[in-house]
């Protein structure tokens, strides 16, 4: 299977001398819902913004579908999507202005952006509301509306922080649903996570983040091994 | 009454930590954050030495014209005009706005307490600009009238902005609340401003039209300072009030305060009653225009982005007028020379030796100073704000993004410039060279300026802002480039006149 993202060895320390990611290397491949789960400050969202080039980082690498984050940053971000934790979409443009920035961007044509766009809507709830300004939208609508973006060009891997804070249950349901079809499909997602019941059932594979450090990683099967994800994190985190 | 007076004095201190980076420099472990603030704050100490230098320069023209008893008014009124303007503009988001509001809000303190804790910050910052342009007046005017005489104007210039502070608030309030449910808010609200602007400017130029009779000789001068006096008086009496005080009148300081302190408070206590509703309405986004609820076609990712920053300005009053000044003062310069009687300003400026033979010249860097204040580049980075996460993870070339910003400076500047410089070409009956002098210059300023604009916002961003206003007036790469782009002309324009 081809490897949608590769991190090896990235270490990020912020000013002051934090080291929020030390040394962390994992693969993702197309078809694979990677669950990232670790308290709070183990350094999930700054993995995460590494990957989509918002962060620079200290050392390592990271590959998006076999392209550099750094030395090849336009290609790589062309193939994937980015959902932030605290979606803030313009707040001067309509829900449909942002779409169609976040497809012109992409290059992706009138017509497939209006079906996709039109599907995407119709699925979370948010067709009478893309005519109306996103500053007036409530947290889980800018939220439907950058997944909405985050999907109308289709992308190789799709970087969700933090997806489900927010979102009604309906949205939360269609979501999941939306992950397995792009998985399906030969993209692949990567998210982060605090919700350890969602990691089990949805994740292919999971990984444990302590300290900036991946702890344990694998299906929920095999780090399980009978027991609960909430169980084995709870075990993991305390230790050290 | 005790616990209001601690409240407002809690929150009077969040709001000061925010001015000028002071806490980021006291607390701050990022250096490029600490170069910043320090940056910002030597920056504000040569503004202040320049804006001091200035006043003290002014004051000593009137002295060495024999108008030193007129100081006061000027002054006052000056300063009147300026609280009224930078008030009027950025006021009622000051009062009512930001991000925090709804965390303020949500803490057990009065709305009484956070409304005068915002009014006591912004008389703050005019009363700053009381200080470094009142001072040096009063000691001009204490040189002549005594130290006593000093110490009563400098008094009456500190209360001088409390007045139509309290009137720009009142006004401001009045157009924000009007404008609330209607669409394109932000620009009507602009739109209203300017007409504004454009009355107050049109006033001064009538009451220097008034002045301006014959031969600017000594005398000539005195007399036409007598009629602005007796004009001012008539128009605006605290100005009279302020000159009453500093000659030694108990009675007019006595009233100055009271009004100046009474129309605070009264406006006070309106915000307070308005605070909640206003403070609701402005935390919504204002009623879309009938936009379609669907994606359009494919455009190229600059023409994209160039949209969005087309959007972003029409969407800020704030935005709209800080970048815009430049443009609206060259239009407005452009319509009174179309007016007025050239003869007769022609042999006035005639009466310049430095002038003579030079207008062509000189009004080529005048609208370049112009063009250098039209700036909406050095700001338009910082203006991305929390939406910069979403932007960097978009696949756009850096080269895009930068253009699009540019391209809009220039589709503010090249339409004015062009059609402002050929009607004023053709009025003056410039030479063709002379003219595409007058058009070209201040385009191509504007062009090099939009670029320095970029470079140094991008230099120095400034994305953490709770309100519009601290990315658009307060930004060190906004100060850096409106000063370089004035000095250029200034510098080259001193060159000329002396070499």
């Amino acid at each position: 299977m081809e490897t949608m993202l590769e991190i090896q060895n990235l270490t990020k320390v912020y000013p002051g001398g934090k080291r929020a990611v030390d040394g962390l290397s994992l693969v993702v491949r197309a078809g694979e819902i990677y669950g990232f789960i670790g308290h709070n400050g183990a350094g999930k969202s700054t993995t995460i913004r590494a990957v989509c080039g918002v962060m620079d980082f200290d050392g390592g690498s990271i590959r998006v579908a076999g392209h550099d984050v750094r030395a090849q940053a336009l290609e790589a971000k062309r193939r994937m999507a980015y959902l932030p934790d605290n979606p803030e979409p313009y707040p001067f443009m309509t829900g449909a202005q942002f779409i169609s920035l976040t497809a012109d961007l992409y290059g992706v044509g009138a017509r497939e952006r209006a079906a996709r766009a039109q599907r995407y809507a119709a699925l979370f709830g948010m067709e009478q509301s893309l005519g109306e300004l996103a500053g007036a939208y409530s947290h889980g609508m800018k939220q439907k509306l950058m997944l909405i973006a985050a999907l109308v060009h289709q992308p190789s891997l799709l970087v969700l922080d933090e997806p489900f804070v927010g979102l009604d249950p309906e949205a939360s349901f269609h979501l999941k649903e939306v992950m397995r079809a792009l998985c399906a499909q030969g993209s692949a997602i990567f998210f982060s996570t605090h919700v350890l019941e969602v990691a089990e059932k949805l994740c292919s594979r999971v990984g444990i983040l302590r300290a900036g450090r991946l702890i344990a990683e694998g299906t929920p099967e095999e780090i399980g091994q009978g027991r609960s994800l909430e169980d084995v994190f709870m075990e993991e985190t305390r230790e050290g | 009454m005790t616990t209001r007076i601690r409240e407002t004095a809690l929150l009077l201190r969040i709001q000061l930590c925010r001015l000028g980076g002071v806490n980021s420099l006291l607390h701050g472990h990022d250096p490029q954050q600490r170069r910043r603030a320090l940056g910002t704050l030597a920056l504000c100490l040569m503004l202040v030495l320049m804006a001091s230098g200035y006043s003290l320069m002014l004051a000593l023209m009137l002295a060495d014209v024999g108008a030193a008893g007129m100081i006061p008014q000027v002054f006052t009124l000056a300063l009147s005009m300026l609280a009224f303007v930078t008030v009027m503009f950025k006021g009622p988001e000051m009062l009512f706005g930001g991000s925090d509001v709804p965390s303020l809000r949500a803490m057990p303190v009065a709305a009484g307490s956070i409304v005068a804790s915002r009014m006591l910050a912004l008389l703050a910052a005019e009363l700053v600009f009381s200080v470094l342009i009142g001072v040096p007046a009063a000691v001009v005017y204490g040189l002549g009238e005594g130290f006593s005489g000093g110490l009563r104007l400098a008094l009456a210039l500190c209360l001088a902005p409390a007045l139509p502070m309290a009137a720009a608030l009142a006004l401001g309030t009045l157009l924000a609340h009007l404008t609330l449910r209607m669409r394109h808010r932000a620009l009507l609200t602009a739109l209203l401003n300017v007409a504004l602007f454009v009355a107050i400017m049109a006033l001064c130029g009538a009451l220097a039209a008034a002045g301006l009779r014959g031969r600017l000789t000594r005398s000539v001068m005195l007399a036409m300072m007598g009629r602005f006096d007796r004009l001012l008086t008539g128009l605006y009496p605290p100005a009279d009030w302020a000159a009453q005080a500093a000659a030694g009148s108990g009675g007019a300081l006595v009233l100055l305060t009271a009004v100046s302190f009474g129309a605070l408070a009264l406006m006070t206590l309106a915000a307070v009653r308005g605070f909640t509703r206003l403070a609701d309405a402005l935390s919504m986004a204002a009623p879309a225009a009938r936009a379609s609820a669907r994606p359009g076609r494919l455009k190229s990712p600059l023409w994209a982005l160039y949209g969005k920053e087309v959007r972003r300005f029409t969407s800020s009053t704030i935005y709209m007028m800080n970048a815009s000044a430049g443009l609206l003062l060259f239009a407005m310069a452009t319509v009174a020379v179309c007016a007025m009687d050239l003869r007769q300003v022609l042999t006035l400026l005639d009466a310049v030796p430095a002038v003579r033979g030079r207008l062509p010249g000189l009004m080529t860097l005048a609208a370049m100073l112009l063009s250098g204040m039209t700036n909406t580049t050095s700001c338009s980075i910082s203006m991305e704000g929390r939406q910069m996460e979403t932007l960097r993870a978009l696949p756009v070339r850096r080269r895009d993004w930068l253009g699009a910003k540019l391209m809009l400076q220039m589709t503010l500047s090249v339409p004015v410039f062009s059609l402002c410089g050929a009607v004023l070409a053709l009025r003056l009956g410039l030479s063709a060279a002379q003219g595409a002098l007058l058009i070209l210059a201040p385009i191509a300023h504007s062009l090099a300026m939009g670029v320095v604009g970029l470079a140094l916002n991008l230099r120095f961003p400034r994305l953490d802002w709770q309100r519009e206003v601290e990315a658009v007036k307060n930004g060190l790469s906004v100060l850096l480039t409106v000063l370089t782009g004035m000095l250029v002309p200034l510098g080259i324009g001193a060159a000329w006149l002396l070499l």
